[in-house]
């Protein structure tokens, strides 16, 4: 339901992006994007969910400022279910217990387009389109379980950066495609809560590594 | 596999020795007429009861004995694997024994020594031999729970726990996890036995009198109603008379498999910490009924122990000993123990009641410290505080609600179901009113004692294990990290690593929080 929610609203911002025409004037695309994010906690994810990877959807806003240079909007979100557990002696016993962890980040990016010099006559846009970036983000971070209170539920939003890199492919005039790679540090996200598999294995980073296949529309 | 070892055993016994009695080769001693009686009768709650006396136990009352905190006649060894039925002999000869028993479910020997020899010493000339594991007299062991003072009545233990919630998290494990009940014998079956009751002397009223002959006799018993389901018993053994009807004389088993295991959202009595699970019925102490009727064995170290391994051997998952004694340390009970735990098995071990009597250490509670998946427990009153009998001690690893009747009255105690002692103990009013007992009648009765607060960790092991660690040492873990930190701040001897916190446990960790 959320994704669907989700996936609608990233297809309602496709379709409201204005097409630019050029790209020496400020431009507008949209894009959505699916992938898999490896966090760096692998430890503290692998023993509740199975593994420290998992799925993770996308979608926002990129404006061009010039025919270089770029800012981008991205929300994400991860969402998966596993089990609590108890660890004793480096052995993870999995309990009757389900517990879902949902990460949302909110990225801010900007970042440089390496289009190199072309020539004035030539019309097709380059074949590959590499570029890299950096930002800020808001990491939403929630935790539930089957049979916690209100008191025993997480959720918390904690402040953190990112840089990228990718290569965006070209295929159609008002289409192209692009595989997104960033790293995330979100530092200190999780305490030293006695009941935190965390805490457990001294990992506090909510960051992690995320590849992504994207899809953008506009020119 | 055991039972062509033990065969093996006994043919070099045999050479070594001369006579060999391996006591499961005994006779029945007692025959049950019939295995259906009426339904129990359930007399309902006794909170309005005056209080009690303290209920003898032979073990205190030393109705048989010498008075003395051992049997007579026997000790119990264990020979190093390897050793010549020579040498064996050699080191008998040197103690003067006579015979020697190759017990089943025991990886020891019963080896007879003369009436008047002091077995302590003789163990100890056995001990000092290099061929020798260990020796040790045949200690007595007794249940840990101390009788009534007055009380009010509600079953304030569970919430004092926070297991409304816990069963959110765990609804009373499943009936693939067996806890075995190493106590007096469960109230779980019905049947009729037809016994001649012989005369007997009591050595624990104000003077010694003579209670006279019942004559034969048949006494009922019913399973109890708020404990009793389907398939509920498994694998029920009695080491007191050596057969297979570990039916309670006493019903201090009882009132503990209740804690464990009672029926719960049945719309009768009471609740149990971990109400599907089966429980195995093992009967390793005797009564004051067990004596009065000659049976043949009492509820010493190696007859425990045997019960340990017989439990084990045979499926238990968690292990009850609401049981223990002060005295010597116990080498055979510390082995049996670390056999339970090594073969998958948790043990809670009460940690005894004798604060106020110079509160000596108590076995086998001070040997879980050093074996990990067995728990010493102490017990805890209604106003959460260690209760006053609760015994002390670096051993103490945990605390449950085993009730303080001094502070808290008549409720104040651990209610569950057991006998309505008026018709068991019907030996307390002296030989005029002293006739046979029935254990059919039922009452809600409040207890005190690590007796009480041991079934609590049992069971709680039980919700542990079915919701998913395995691991009996990884259960001690689990117990101990969520613990409610009492009294001192950190690991005391009073609390050990604090009040049981079954819910937090049973959550474990998140990722998080």
């Amino acid at each position: 339901m959320t994704r669907a929610v989700l996936a609608g609203a990233v297809a309602f911002l496709l379709a409201s992006v204005v097409p630019c025409q050029a790209q020496d004037r400020i431009s507008m695309r949209g894009f959505a994007d699916a992938g898999l994010t490896i966090f760096t906690a692998t430890q503290s994810f692998k023993a509740i969910l199975g593994s420290p990877a998992g799925p993770v959807f996308g979608g926002g806003v990129e404006v061009g400022l010039t025919r270089n240079v770029f800012v981008s909007v991205r929300a994400s979100r991860f969402r998966q279910t596993g089990n609590r557990v108890f660890v004793f002696q480096n052995q993870v016993f999995t309990l009757n217990e389900s517990d879902t962890i949902t990460v949302t980040p909110l990225q801010l990016s900007a970042g440089y387009r390496f289009l190199g010099r072309r020539p004035a006559r030539l019309t097709r846009p380059p074949r590959f389109t590499p570029y890299a970036g950096g930002g800020v983000g808001w990491y939403r971070f929630s935790e539930t379980s089957a049979h916690s209170t209100a008191d025993e539920d997480e959720k918390t939003t904690n402040a953190g950066y990112h840089v990228l890199a990718g290569v965006e492919i070209p295929i159609r005039n008002w289409m192209a495609a692009a595989v997104d790679g960033r790293w995330s540090f979100v530092p200190n996200a999780f305490g030293d809560s006695a009941s935190s598999v965390a805490s457990l294995y001294d990992e506090h980073n909510l960051g992690g590594f995320t590849l992504s296949g994207r899809i953008i529309v506009g020119r | 596999m055991f039972l062509l070892k033990s065969a093996g055993v006994l043919t070099v016994l045999t050479l070594a020795v001369g006579i060999v009695t391996a006591q499961d080769s005994t006779p029945r001693y007692r025959t049950f007429i019939s295995d259906t009686t009426l339904p129990g009768v359930d007399t309902g709650m006794r909170d309005k009861d005056a209080p009690r006396p303290p209920r003898p136990y032979p073990a205190d009352v030393i109705m048989r004995s010498s008075g003395e905190a051992y049997l007579r006649g026997s000790i119990a060894v264990k020979f190093r694997p390897g050793t010549a039925p020579v040498a064996e002999r050699q080191m008998m000869d040197r103690i003067g024994a006579t015979t020697m028993e190759a017990p089943s479910y025991a990886d020891f020997q019963i080896v007879n020594i003369d009436e008047n020899a002091d077995p302590e010493a003789a163990a100890a000339t056995l001990a000092r031999q290099p061929d020798v594991e260990f020796a040790q007299a045949r200690y007595k062991i007794h249940p840990m729970f101390v009788p009534n003072d007055p009380l009010y009545s509600q079953q304030w233990n569970f919430p004092q726990i926070d297991m409304e919630h816990a069963w959110d998290v765990n609804p009373g494990a499943a009936s693939s996890i067996v806890v075995a009940v190493l106590d007096s014998g469960v109230a779980y079956r019905n049947a009729v036995l037809r016994r001649d009751v012989p005369s007997w002397r009591d050595f624990f009223g104000p003077s010694l009198v003579t209670y006279p002959a019942l004559g034969v006799v048949d006494i009922p018993f019913a399973a109890a109603p708020d404990l009793a389901g389907p398939n509920r018993f498994v694998a029920p053994r009695d080491f007191i008379w050596n057969d297979t009807d570990p039916l309670d004389l006493d019903g201090h088993g009882t009132h503990v498999a209740g804690t464990i295991g009672q029926l719960t959202n049945n719309g009768i009595g009471v609740a149990g910490m971990a109400f599907n699970v089966r429980i195995m019925p093992v009967k390793v102490i005797d009564s004051m009924w067990d004596d009065i009727l000659g049976s043949p064995f009492e509820g010493t170290d190696d007859v425990v122990a045997r019960g340990v391994h017989y439990a084990v051997d045979n499926g238990a998952n968690v292990l009850n000993m609401s049981i223990g004694r002060s005295g010597a340390p116990s080498p055979l009970l510390q082995e049996a123990i670390t056999y339970a735990t090594s073969h998958g098995a948790f043990v809670a071990i009460a940690a005894g009641n004798d604060f106020e009597r110079g509160n000596p250490t108590q076995w086998p509670a001070a040997y879980a410290p050093s074996i990990q998946g067995a728990v010493a427990v102490g017990a805890t009153g209604r106003d959460r505080q260690r209760a006053y009998y609760s015994s002390t001690g670096p051993f103490v690893e945990l605390a449950a609600p085993g009730g303080n009747q001094r502070t808290g009255g008549t409720t104040g105690g651990v209610v569950q179901q057991t006998y309505d002692f008026a018709f068991v103990d019907t030996f307390v009013n002296g030989p005029a009113r002293y006739g046979p007992p029935r254990f059919d009648i039922f009452s809600y009765q409040f207890l005190q004692g690590t007796s009480m607060s041991t079934p609590h960790v049992a069971g709680f092991a039980a919700l542990l294990m079915q919701q998913g660690i395995t691991s009996p040492a990884a259960v001690e873990a689990a117990m101990e990290q969520f613990a409610t930190d009492l009294g001192p701040t950190g690991v005391d001897q009073q609390y050990g690593y604090g009040l049981i916190n079954p819910r937090a446990s049973l959550r474990g960790l998140g990722l998080a929080k």
